[in-house]
């Protein structure tokens, strides 16, 4: 674990200082003072308070979250092995569970904290008025994403072909969980029997990290009825503790299988 | 001479169509030092590749290797982008187990003295010269200690003086008692510096034999390409 944690301290520092950091840090300068005046522009029409603010950041910053550590991800790890230095690491007698569990947690950190600073921008900026609990809930699914997504990054950066080709199916995994999935499932939705529709649903937002997610993020802001009725039952279950528990394990599961095929992954590359 | 040894027992690897190790074994007394010879591809990296840890051999084993501390010299590495020449080093030696931060960077700075980089410290290790970064990876094997040193071509990108510098480290390593590995295609290092001469081709071990026995042998075979 001392190795896990060394090797976290160091990755998070190297992203940090990196050019992709910088860019990353006027990205976000750029997006939560825009969206700030959007959202300043939107209350004097509109009048009134509550969580709206937090409610329109939430697809930005899923989006961000997610794209940001799944790329972060991938292309560290990728460039590590393509370089050499995950053999050099192993030669001080790390195993591959403490590499690659330091690398990801390095890399979940990181991301975890620009996308932390824009929330916190973001409701500085426009949050006066609003619920503080829509932002806390909004920063909850934005930390959610950016372990799930960081976890994802770490097996497809550990597959075999160059930096660049890591970081195109890391493009391509977020492009397919975020978008294509949910078209396809919606549209096969309707054609299913009544019966099996309700069954169909739990499993095809479960499996799906980005699905689960928004879901999850929908609940906690307190949003489930705009997903129909059907859902009333749902979202009782998710205000209640075992709901919560529920959830959380959902979570680390989405963690743990992709951590688990990044091991052995690594494992098979040696 | 060390108490422990390591046995290689019948290690093969292979990339793709390539059999890059064929069934080699042979056995390593603590405190020796071993030379690998023979052309490019003949299986000289996989082999240390695997003995440090960064490979996995398709079949057979290492024993003893668990006994011992191990430092690796690779044959060329990308170094990370944005890291210091000094803070990649103390990130190794915290990795190799030094008891404190405070300590990782005082063992960093003492190896970067020794490997006159000492002036290079706050540079980026990826912006380094060729030689320069060859040196680097050589204070990072004298880091912790090591009881066994792999070294894949260690001297190929040094100048005379930083190559007298290098004989010197594995001279010092072995009157610590340390085992040294290392690959290399100038022969007179391989006769000079090791007690046995191995010589792969085609991913077998063709040759084990003394520097002596090496010398004596015709002059045809002296000359053989390494």
């Amino acid at each position: 674990m001392t190795r896990s944690l060394i090797i976290a301290g160091r990755e998070t520092l190297q992203l940090g200082r990196g050019r992709g950091f910088k860019a990353l840090i006027a990205l976000s300068v750029v997006a939560s003072a825009s969206l700030a005046a959007a959202a300043g522009a939107s209350r004097s029409v509109a009048g009134g308070a509550g969580s709206r603010v937090a409610s329109s950041f939430g697809s930005l910053v899923f989006i961000a979250s997610s794209l940001t550590a799944v790329l972060a991800a991938s292309v560290s790890f990728a460039a590590e092995r393509e370089g050499g230095g995950s053999g050099l690491v192993a030669s001080c007698g790390v195993s591959r569970t403490a590499y690659v569990i330091g690398k990801f947690l390095g890399c979940a950190i990181f991301s975890a904290a620009a996308v932390l600073a824009v929330v916190l921008a973001v409701s500085a900026l426009a949050g006066r008025g609003e619920c503080p609990l829509a932002f806390v809930a909004l920063a909850a699914s934005a930390l959610a994403a950016v372990f799930v997504y960081a976890a994802w990054g770490a097996r497809l950066g550990l597959g075999r072909g160059s930096t660049l080709s890591a970081a195109g199916r890391a493009l391509g995994f977020w492009l397919a969980t975020t978008y294509v999935y949910e078209a396809l499932g919606w549209a096969l939705l309707p054609s299913l029997p009544y019966r099996l529709s309700g069954l169909f649903l739990a499993a095809f937002l479960a499996a799906n990290p980005a699905e689960a997610l928004r879901v999850g993020a929908i609940f906690l802001e307190g949003r489930g009825a705009i997903y129909g009725p059907e859902f009333y039952y749902w979202q009782r279950f998710f205000s209640s503790p075992m709901g919560l528990a529920a959830a959380v394990a959902l979570l680390a599961a989405h963690v743990a299988l992709p951590l688990g095929l990044a091991v052995a992954a690594s494992r098979r590359d040696t | 001479m060390s108490a422990w040894s390591l046995k290689v027992n019948g290690l093969c690897k292979r990339y793709g169509p390539v059999l890059a190790l064929d069934r080699v074994s042979f056995e390593v007394e603590g405190g020796s030092s071993l030379a690998l010879v023979g052309p490019n591809g003949a299986g000289k990296s996989s082999l240390l590749r695997i003995m440090a840890g960064a490979a996995r051999p398709d079949s057979g084993r290492i024993f003893g290797l668990e006994l011992c501390r191990r430092a690796y010299v690779p044959d060329g590495l990308g170094f990370p982008q944005a890291t210091s020449a000094l803070d990649w080093l103390e990130f190794l030696a915290r990795l190799k187990g030094a008891a404190s931060r405070r300590e990782a960077r005082s063992q960093a700075e003492r190896a970067l003295e020794r490997f006159g980089l000492a002036e290079a410290a706050s540079a980026p290790a990826a912006g380094l010269s060729r030689g320069m970064q060859q040196r680097l990876l050589l204070a990072q094997a004298s880091l912790g200690e090591p009881d066994l040193l792999l070294m894949d071509e260690p001297a190929s990108a040094l100048d005379p003086a930083w190559s007298a510098e290098w004989r010197a480290m594995i001279a010092g390593l072995r009157r610590r008692g340390a085992t040294v590995l290392f690959s290399t295609h100038r022969l007179e290092d391989a006769l000079e510096l090791s007690d046995r001469v191995l010589l792969f081709r085609g991913g077998k071990l063709e040759r084990d034999v003394t520097p002596e026995a090496w010398r004596s042998a015709s002059g045809a075979e002296v000359g053989i390409s390494v």
